[in-house]
């Protein structure tokens, strides 16, 4: 779908500093009702992503790391119901997935005494059932329920939406009859490095010879463009020429 | 020294009491008594080896013409020997006359007794003028009256005064050399007793300058001779001239020592010294070495009775100090060229030593000619030509025990030198017998005597000594104890010997392939190490990732084409290499990088030779087993040779990068950064360290075989010892990079450099490693890395204090490491450490003096040493294997023995050469070679005749054709052939790691005989495509004749390029591609899910399956909207319609269905939202809306209730049916779950009771499960009141179950009110 530079900068301008739940989410869908939902989503989650790159470092410093734990702890100690961590997050302008994540890391390291690894943090916030504070683990769990950019479950729709795309991809190309290998042929005649697909036969996609096709599944823009190609294109760049950059 | 030797060999002493001799310098502190007549000697001792060595090569080297000299350590040897490379090219000759080295000053200064000079009337003198010499451009007429004067210093033995700095020596002793027409007039002067030292020492200068001015002194030689011959019938004791040609004038026999130092730097240093053994003593030479030349008694030259010669001299040096007279030096000159005489001989009659003045008239003076030619045989040795075995029996004794004691610098040098000496050719003369008596009788001294100049007389000896260097022989590899069990020499001159070699043999299982795998393992890729978390930055992660992908790529692209002819490493890769360096910005990089390149290193390098980890058995059986299973080993042997280097190297080869090491080397050389380099040597010293520290499991000694567990540990340390090696040899080049040179650096800078450097603190602190090795007796693990880290010094840095002290301390641990078989360390352990050792102290860098000069501190480290559980000294951990891997010069004794057998000539320098093997033709039948011409002309004529575009279909589809055959056999055969490498590693995949490698090799020599139908199926592929593709491609109207035969042709060159491919590579291919699929395997294997099995059942949707189903990621985001809302914060009047909770749970179905889009991951999480989905229902959390009061009496509470029961009813239902990975229905009664429940004000049980019962219908969970997971729940904190709930919720649980039986009724609506629980509670 293509949505033109200058409803993306207005897109993109709305969000500003949007705290990232749902509410948020919903009125961007009331603003923009001809996008759908994904793009919405995808542009939202990136450019939130970006406002937090900017801030992430302020959050995680000793000091305020040792504030949000303890206003976490004055919060439930006068009401455990209330959703303590995620007004927190909203307050000082953080994903209430990562604040999760920093008061858990906080609260576990309290408890043990020791910096917890970085597994039995993700085991967590993925399943609260196990953090052995049940307060906590309500308070967490409600962070990540309500982070639409961050946190385990954003994590696995994102990975879902891409492995949808690649399926739909190699639909559509099979549906196009065009000759191409997927990445397992690819791995087993030995490219260390491939794209979702490559073109047997290219083909022109106006006006441009295409060799290969790589599906990202997220909204393209500038900012990620530059990333995706400073990662991996150069690399197949090298191994296989033109290519498209499909952005579903 | 000589008079040592001499007092043996005129069996005045015996060799028992010439080694408690030696000793007694050694271990002062035994008991030892010494010979009287050896007493005064003492102070040689220390000179006496080398000595001993010098003389055995001098007087064998006529003889050896088999394989690669044997250097014998010795000072100064590197000055003559590039001198003697210079000029001549004959280091040997150059060597005899170079041998001297003694301090000349200091011989002037010595008062010398006057022994007179002995003319020896049995020799003729008309002799000396028969001017007919084969020396282009020098006369040969006896000058030997100039000499005596003007070379004192010449009838030394080079090994004498090695700790005097060279560089003095250097200067006088080219000027002593130099006979010029200036020095005879002083020469009489002298004689007159005019001669002071100081004009000697102007005379030096004056001399010195000239022989560096005069290239040549041939030119002057003719002209001088002249003058000279006058001079010696003038001079009374030219009368005593030997009855040979000589010309000391001539710069290649007698080159000038002070050209050398001038030369040195021209060319390669070597350690070849084969100095003239001048048979008399010097009596000049040093203080205390107080005798002259003892005339023999046999020689009628006698001067003195053989008896008395020691105390006269003695007395005589006592008492005339002062005297320097022209008789004493005179005496010298004539022992030398009495000697030079007697090599001239020898070599230009290999026959024997004819002193026939009518012989002489023929010399020849080539060298060449005196080497046997491919036609001449072999000498047969026989024992009964065997002359003065008596001397040569003690000469073996002497020399066996200077083996046994460890006396020598290199004890494996010594071993082939012996093999050389029983190997050695000769011809057959009938003039052998007949000449012995009248050469015996020109030798005055028996020093002076050709022991070994015939073939008989050298494998005698060589003999005796082996049979008494049994010990280490046995332990030689079984190839090596074949070739000397079924020597026919041994055979012959020692039946015990052979018997004992024959049992050594049966017995032996030391089999040792020095096979090294062709191909070089796949890179790997090791993801691991490498994640993001290793990173401080983003950044920095992909950096390194970039430099990783750069990295591989450059050693792909050296392992594909860096054989390839006029390929060079730094012409190709260096820029690139150092582009990607600069991409280091920052230190963690670097460190990255390092740890990087090093475990490639490892990976890579571990092996015998450059790839390869597996060792023991080859892996690359492939051409083997193509070519069929029956005489494997002959192949095996035959193929080795195929690979095997069979370089020429010699017992000694300098340190070498060999293999994929070359890679590595040649990476840090061009990659030329000081921080990376930092970085490696770091990444080095911890990987050293870290594998020095090495324990194995306390070990007892056992009897009888070795069990697994050892020989685990056997490997283990095996692995640990190459990694080391291979570290520590990198670390050695790194360390001592900055200060390598090629050619050693002139002294003079020496002294600066070790000063500045000895301010500095060593890398890694070796010596410190060393000393705790020793004492904590581990040395068999620790010195062989320090000798590889050591090997690579540059030639200053054994001087440093630091070095010096650490060789000091291996040469200490090599002497007090005799071999034995005893308790604190297995024989093997020690001959590694003494094989490696004793080859460090032959590295060129290393300096000569060291073994012989240095000054053996006794640290007390060895006798400290104690027994602990870590000492790996006493465990027998080195096999033969182990030992040849690590010592891969051992193979050159089987190699010399190898030649013997083969007879190959002197052509192939006695060795025999390694096999290129060229395209493996072989496979297909081959035509005769008359034939193949012909048929190639036929072909030409064939071509000539047609149009040129004929000849490029041809060869184009051939070339096509060959090309397709090979791509088929690979999709078809090969698919195959993995394929069931694939069904054959399915069961064994879980299998440790150690095992992969050596089951990859049984599969793959299992498919190797199925690969040979290959070339079959190609030839077959071949002729079916070859002519389909020549028709169609040449003219319609081409004739029938002409179309067949092209077709043919095109046949034939396809097949051949086709099967000359596959015999070549298929097994390579194969094996590789068996590895790739168990990797895959593996990697697949590793983090495998449980529901995969599962997965495997069932891959697909329905068959009527439209996919249309939503995707699983819309709907785990709908299931998260309505979990936000039941979690909260909500507003007021939030909620969900029931109908759209109803609506997502059946697309949840649909989409469960549907598997097209489903992943993993967002099945997984499906699971997890809906069982918290349930939870919150269970608790009532879910803001259910838009209920229809369908049946308006009941209550507002009932609806909702029902609602509830009917979506749990759904969910169960879901998860029942529709989902493949397990759903993780256990959180239900989870803590938090539960303390949903503990929240609500009005607890709903009965849902929750409901939600229990359901899950056991639908077999979701068991009821012991349940009830286990209600237990554990009681473990937390809970209100009272909700505590007491809890347990009656599972009381009533507990009783219900027990009691219905069978049930019935799967999801009957509400069981118990809650105001039952609560009364009944």
């Amino acid at each position: 779908m293509k949505l033109s530079k200058a409803q993306y900068d207005e897109i993109a301008q709305f969000l500003g500093h949007v705290q990232p739940t749902r509410q948020s989410l919903r009125k961007l869908k009331e603003r923009f009702p001809g996008q759908s939902q994904s793009t919405l989503l995808s542009i939202f989650s990136q450019e939130y992503q970006k406002q937090i790159k900017r801030t992430h470092a302020k959050h995680h410093t000793a000091e305020a790391i040792e504030t949000y734990y303890q206003r976490y702890l004055n919060g439930v100690m006068k009401n455990a119901a209330a959703p303590v961590l995620l007004e927190l997050a909203n307050e000082v302008d953080f994903a209430p997935s990562l604040m999760a994540r920093i008061v858990l890391e906080r609260f576990l390291q309290e408890q043990e005494g020791a910096v917890p690894t970085k597994t039995l943090i993700n085991s967590m916030l993925r399943d609260p059932s196990q953090i052995p504070d049940g307060v906590l683990a309500n308070q967490v769990y409600q962070c990540t329920v309500n982070d639409c950019c961050y946190g385990p479950l954003v994590d696995c729709i994102k990975h879902a939406i891409g492995h949808e795309h690649e399926v739909l991809l190699r639909e559509m190309l099979l549906e196009k009859n065009l000759s191409f290998l997927a990445e397992e042929q690819l791995r087993a005649k030995g490219y260390d490095k491939t794209p979702d697909f490559i073109l047997e036969v290219p083909v022109a996609v106006e006006g441009h010879i295409i060799h290969w096709i790589e599906s990202k599944a997220s909204f393209g823009d500038e900012c990620s463009h530059q990333a995706y190609l400073h990662d991996q294109f150069w690399s197949y760049w090298n191994r296989i020429l033109h290519f498209i950059f499909c952005i579903c | 020294m000589a008079a040592v030797l001499e007092l043996l060999l005129r069996e005045e002493v015996v060799a028992a009491e010439v080694v408690r001799w030696l000793s007694h310098s050694l271990r002062p502190a035994e008991e030892n008594h010494v010979h009287d007549m050896l007493v005064p000697h003492v102070l040689l001792q220390k000179d006496f080896v080398p000595f001993l060595l010098n003389f055995l090569r001098e007087q064998t080297r006529q003889i050896l013409t088999n394989g690669p000299s044997t250097p014998a350590k010795t000072p100064n040897s590197k000055a003559i020997r590039s001198l003697a490379s210079q000029r001549t090219g004959s280091e040997r000759r150059a060597g005899n006359s170079a041998g001297s080295c003694s301090s000349r000053m200091q011989l002037f200064s010595q008062k010398t007794p006057a022994s007179s000079c002995t003319p020896d009337t049995s020799f003729p003198s008309s002799v000396s003028s028969s001017g007919s010499s084969a020396f282009p451009g020098s006369n040969l007429s006896s000058p030997c009256s100039d000499f005596p004067r003007t070379s004192p210093s010449f009838s030394c033995s080079p090994v004498f005064n090695h700790n005097e700095k060279r560089s003095s020596q250097k200067a006088s002793l080219g000027s002593f050399l130099m006979t010029t027409p200036e020095v005879q007039p002083m020469r009489r002067g002298r004689r007159k007793g005019n001669s002071s030292v100081s004009s000697i020492g102007r005379q030096v200068v004056r001399d010195l300058r000239r022989s560096l001015t005069e290239d040549d002194g041939k030119t002057e030689n003719t002209s001088l001779s002249g003058g000279r011959r006058k001079q010696s019938e003038m001079d009374p004791t030219s009368a005593n001239s030997p009855p040979d040609q000589l010309n000391l004038n001539n710069f290649e026999e007698f080159p000038p020592m002070s050209a050398a130092s001038s030369l040195t730097n021209k060319s390669k240093p070597s350690r070849r010294i084969n100095p003239t053994p001048v048979s008399a003593e010097r009596p000049l030479s040093k203080p205390k070495m107080c005798f002259t030349s003892t005339p023999v008694s046999q020689s009628p030259a006698a001067r003195f009775p053989s008896g008395t010669s020691t105390k006269t001299f003695a007395a005589n040096q006592e008492g005339n100090i002062t005297s320097i007279t022209g008789s004493s030096l005179q005496e010298e000159r004539e022992m030398l060229k009495k000697e030079r005489c007697k090599l001239l001989h020898q070599t230009s009659s290999p026959a024997g030593l004819s002193l026939d003045p009518s012989m002489s008239t023929k010399l020849n003076y080539s060298w060449s000619a005196s080497l046997p030619t491919d036609s001449q045989l072999v000498t047969c040795a026989d024992l009964s030509k065997v002359s003065c075995k008596k001397q040569l029996e003690q000469l073996a004794q002497l020399y066996s025990s200077c083996i046994s004691e460890n006396l020598v610098p290199n004890i494996f040098l010594e071993l082939f030198f012996v093999l050389q000496l029983l190997t050695s050719k000769g011809t057959t003369s009938s003039e052998d017998d007949k000449n012995d008596l009248e050469f015996s009788q020109g030798c005055r001294d028996a020093v002076e005597r050709q022991h070994f100049r015939n073939v008989h007389n050298c494998v005698y000896f060589a003999v005796q000594v082996l049979d008494r260097q049994f010990e280490i022989i046995s332990r030689l590899e079984k190839g090596t104890l074949k070739l000397l069990a079924e020597n026919e020499r041994i055979a012959s001159f020692s039946p015990g010997l052979h018997e004992r070699l024959m049992k050594a043999y049966e017995s032996s299982t030391a089999k040792v392939s020095l096979l090294l795998p062709s191909s070089i393992q796949s890179v790997s890729f090791q993801p691991e190490t490498d994640n993001r978390s290793n990173f401080p930055s983003d950044r920095a992660f992909h950096i390194f990732k970039k430099q990783r992908d750069i990295f591989y790529e450059l050693l792909r692209e050296w392992e594909d084409n860096h054989e390839k002819p006029g390929w060079d490493f730094e012409r190709v890769l260096g820029n690139r290499i150092r582009a990607m360096m600069t991409h280091f910005t920052a230190a963690y990089n670097h460190s990255h990088f390092a740890r990087l390149f090093q475990k490639q290193l490892i990976q890579m390098c571990k092996g015998p030779v450059g790839g390869g980890t597996s060792w023991g058995d080859t892996p690359d059986q492939d051409v083997l087993n193509m070519l069929g299973s029956d005489n494997l080993s002959r192949l095996k042997r035959l193929q080795e040779r195929f690979v095997v280097p069979q370089s020429i190297r010699g017992p000694c080869p300098p340190p070498a990068f060999p293999g994929c090491q070359q890679f590595f080397r040649d990476f840090i050389l061009s990659a030329g950064s000081y921080q990376f380099n930092q970085h490696l040597m770091d990444s080095l010293c911890l990987k050293i360290l870290e594998l020095d520290s090495l324990t194995l499991v306390e070990h007892e000694p056992s009897d009888g075989e070795a069990d697994m567990d050892e020989q685990d540990e056997k490997k283990r340390f095996t692995g640990a010892l190459m990694t080391l090696r291979l570290l520590a040899k990198f670390l050695g080049f790194l360390v001592f990079l900055p200060y390598r040179t090629v050619d050693p650096p002139s002294r003079d800078l020496q002294e600066s450099a070790v000063a500045l450097r000895n301010q500095t603190l060593p890398v890694l602190d070796v010596l410190k490693l060393l000393r705790r090795s020793i004492l904590n007796r581990r040395t068999i693990l620790t010195v062989p890395w320090v000798v590889e880290f050591l090997s690579l010094v540059d030639h200053f840095a054994p001087f440093l204090d630091y070095y010096g002290r650490v060789f000091s301390l291996l040469l200490q641990l090599y002497r007090y490491m005799v071999l034995s078989e005893d308790k604190e360390m297995s024989f093997l352990n020690k001959l590694l450490i003494l094989a490696v050792l004793g080859w460090l102290f032959q590295v060129p860098s290393v300096p000569e003096e060291l073994f012989f000069t240095s000054e053996i501190r006794q640290e007390r480290l060895m006798r400290d040493a104690v027994m602990s559980a870590q000492a790996l000294d006493s465990v027998p951990l080195v096999d033969q294997q182990l030992l040849y891997t690590c010592c891969p010069y051992l193979g050159e004794l089987r190699k010399l023995l190898a030649s013997f057998v083969a007879g190959s000539g002197a052509k192939n320098g006695g060795f025999i050469r390694k096999i290129t093997p060229t395209a493996a033709e072989s496979l297909a039948p081959k035509p005769s070679i008359t034939q193949q011409k012909l048929q190639v002309e036929l072909e030409q004529a064939f071509f000539h005749n047609q149009p040129p575009s004929l000849r490029r279909t041809v060869e184009f589809v051939a070339e096509r054709v060959g090309s397709n055959c090979v791509k088929h056999i690979k999709a078809t055969l090969v698919a195959e052939l993995v394929k069931k490498a694939e069904v054959m590693l399915q069961d064994k995949v879980k299998e440790e790691d150690a095992k992969h490698s050596k089951l990859l090799d049984e599969v793959c020599a299992q498919l190797y005989e199925e690969g040979a139908q290959a070339l079959h199926k190609g030839r077959e592929f071949c002729r079916l495509k070859g002519p389909e593709a020549v028709r169609v491609l040449l003219p319609e109207e081409t004739s029938a004749a002409v179309l067949s035969r092209a077709e043919d042709i095109a046949v034939g060159l396809a097949t051949e390029k086709a099967c000359i491919w596959l015999s070549t590579n298929l097994s390579a291919l194969i094996k590789r591609e068996v590895r790739t699929t168990f990797n895959r395997m593996l990697r697949v294997q590793g983090p495998s899910l449980p529901s995969e099995d599962a997965e495997g059942e069932r891959r697909s949707c329905p068959p009527d399956c439209q996919h249309h189903a939503p995707f699983p990621s819309q709907i785990i985001n709908e299931i998260k909207d309505v979990l936000c809302i039941a979690v909260g914060p909500r507003d007021e009047d939030e909620g969900i319609c029931y109908v759209q909770l109803e609506g997502l749970l059946s697309r949840l179905s649909q989409t469960l269905r549907c598997r097209k889009f489903v992943c993993p991951t967002s099945e997984q999480q499906l699971a997890r939202c809906t069982v918290e989905l349930a939870s919150l229902l269970v608790s009532d959390r879910v803001p259910i809306q838009g209920l229809k009061p369908q049946t308006p009496k009941k209550p507002e509470r009932h609806r909702v209730k029902n609602a509830i029961y009917s979506l749990l009813k759904s969910l169960l239902s879901v998860w029942k049916e529709d989902f493949w990975t397990p759903v993780p229905v256990q959180l239900m009664i989870s803590r938090k779950s539960v303390s949903y429940m503990a929240e609500v004000e009005q607890r709903e049980w009965d849902l929750f009771l409901f939600m229990l019962h359901g899950l056991v219908d639908h077999g979701l969970m068991g009821n012991a499960e349940i009830e286990s997971c209600l237990h554990s729940l009681r473990e937390f904190l809970w209100p009272s009141d909700f505590l007491k709930e809890l347990e009656t919720i599972s009381r009533i649980f507990i009783s219900e179950h027990n009691v219905a039986e069978p049930r019935t009724r799967p999801c009957e609506l509400v069981r118990q009110p809650r105001g039952t629980v609560a009364a009944q509670s």
